[in-house]
């Protein structure tokens, strides 16, 4: 049930991807809280509907979402699970996505987006708490 | 468990690799066929978020144009006994077409649409939005087509001032230059300048830009004229293509009567 829910939150929030980088907070959640292989299997098609959206770049975001989510999967039993640890990988983790793609694609990075997505991670991470799990934060 | 969860990630791996080989051909007809079908949630629900955004404000804007639009048009009408040739009002179809894509490697001056050579779609085809000339059609394939847009370096066309009557040429050149203005022209900022009908391309009196700046330059005879597109192509998701020829509409003198 509740992948499915992940699913579906996934289309309903890809079309606002463009102001709000949502689907990267989602994928994050998932990350922290799923079953590794489907944390990597959600990377994967998160990556592939992005590219969807941007036909010309079919398979950059694919590969960088599953290689990205897969580095995460691996570092996150390093990490202390915190509120500063937690807002400071996931910018890590974002910002590295976004120069990852850039520097392929070689187009601009636009500030007003990241800095949105940075602002609204964390109301967003406990509504995805909220509405999974019934709690606001687990730590 | 952790052999199976590699024999994941290499195939996923291999998975996302397999585009990247592509050609940019293939990669947007197998995307394009993909996401119609895939994306169709997120087509509808954009589409609604787009027809929600047009907000109070964009309408009683868009009927002070109207009404102003109304006005301007009756008065012309009255002027229509003057002359001696018949008024015929022209009325173009227009193919609503979605942005699919952007050219990486410049983001402003290619844009991928959803619409091909199925929608009948042909090369130097006009594109516009409600604010004004988009570009043309550059490319076509079967499911999708490119447009060359006016911020696309070295893109030109015939352009008119409407409240002096000077042709001009309208050229991109990092920002775009409405050229051969002569020194002695009265052009200001704020003017508007329109598609002339000169080119076999684009019809006359699609609004193009706004004189933002005027120049003299070490130029003898001419001045330079900096205008604002209308259009901003990097707000666009959706536009319109100019389909066909325009249908003739013969106005009746009881119309004008009126």
């Amino acid at each position: 049930m509740r992948y499915f829910i992940y699913f579906v939150l996934l289309y309903i929030l890809l079309p606002f991807n463009v102001t709000i980088d949502v689907t990267i907070i989602l994928l994050f959640f998932i990350i922290f809280n799923e079953n590794e292989r489907f944390a990597l299997i959600f990377a994967f098609i998160s990556g592939f509907l992005i590219d969807l959206y941007n036909p010309g770049r079919l398979g950059v975001n694919m590969l960088v979402y599953t290689l990205l989510c897969q580095s995460l999967l691996y570092l996150k039993k390093y990490i202390l699970r915190s509120l500063l640890t937690t807002f400071l990988t996931f910018i890590i983790f974002y910002l590295t996505k976004n120069i990852v793609v850039h520097i392929i694609l070689g187009s601009p990075l636009s500030s007003a987006p990241i800095a949105l997505t940075i602002i609204t991670f964390f109301p967003i991470f406990w509504l995805l708490h909220r509405l999974v799990y019934g709690v606001w934060m687990k730590t | 468990m952790f052999r199976r969860h590699l024999i994941v990630f290499s195939v996923l791996v291999a998975l996302a690799i397999l585009p990247l080989l592509l050609q940019e051909q293939t990669k947007l007809v197998v995307s394009t066929k993909l996401s119609s079908v895939l994306l169709y949630p997120m087509t509808v629900m954009s589409e609604l978020v787009e027809f929600l955004s047009v907000s109070r404000a964009r309408i009683e804007e868009l009927e002070t144009m109207n009404s102003r639009l109304r006005l301007e048009n009756a008065a012309l009408r009255e002027r229509i006994p003057q002359d001696t040739t018949p008024f015929r009002e022209k009325k173009f179809k227009l193919l609503k077409a979605r942005v699919v894509g952007r050219d990486p490697s410049n983001i402003n001056g290619y844009l991928y649409i959803d619409k091909g050579s199925k929608d009948k779609l042909y090369l130097n085809q006009p594109v516009i939005t409600i604010d004004g000339l988009v570009g043309k059609v550059a490319f076509v394939d079967t499911y999708y087509s490119i447009i060359e847009t006016l911020e696309n370096a070295g893109f030109a066309i015939s352009g008119l001032h409407l409240k002096t009557g000077i042709h001009g040429i309208v050229k991109q050149r990092g920002s775009l230059h409405f050229d051969y203005v002569r020194i002695h022209d009265e052009i200001t900022t704020g003017d508007s300048i329109h598609t002339s009908g000169m080119s076999e391309i684009f019809p006359k009196g699609i609004l193009i830009g706004t004189v933002h700046g005027v120049q003299q330059i070490e130029d003898l005879f001419f001045k330079a004229v900096y205008l604002t597109p209308s259009v901003r192509v990097n707000r666009l998701t959706s536009v319109y293509l100019i389909v066909g020829e325009p249908t003739v509409k013969k106005l009746e003198l009881r119309e004008v009567s009126r």
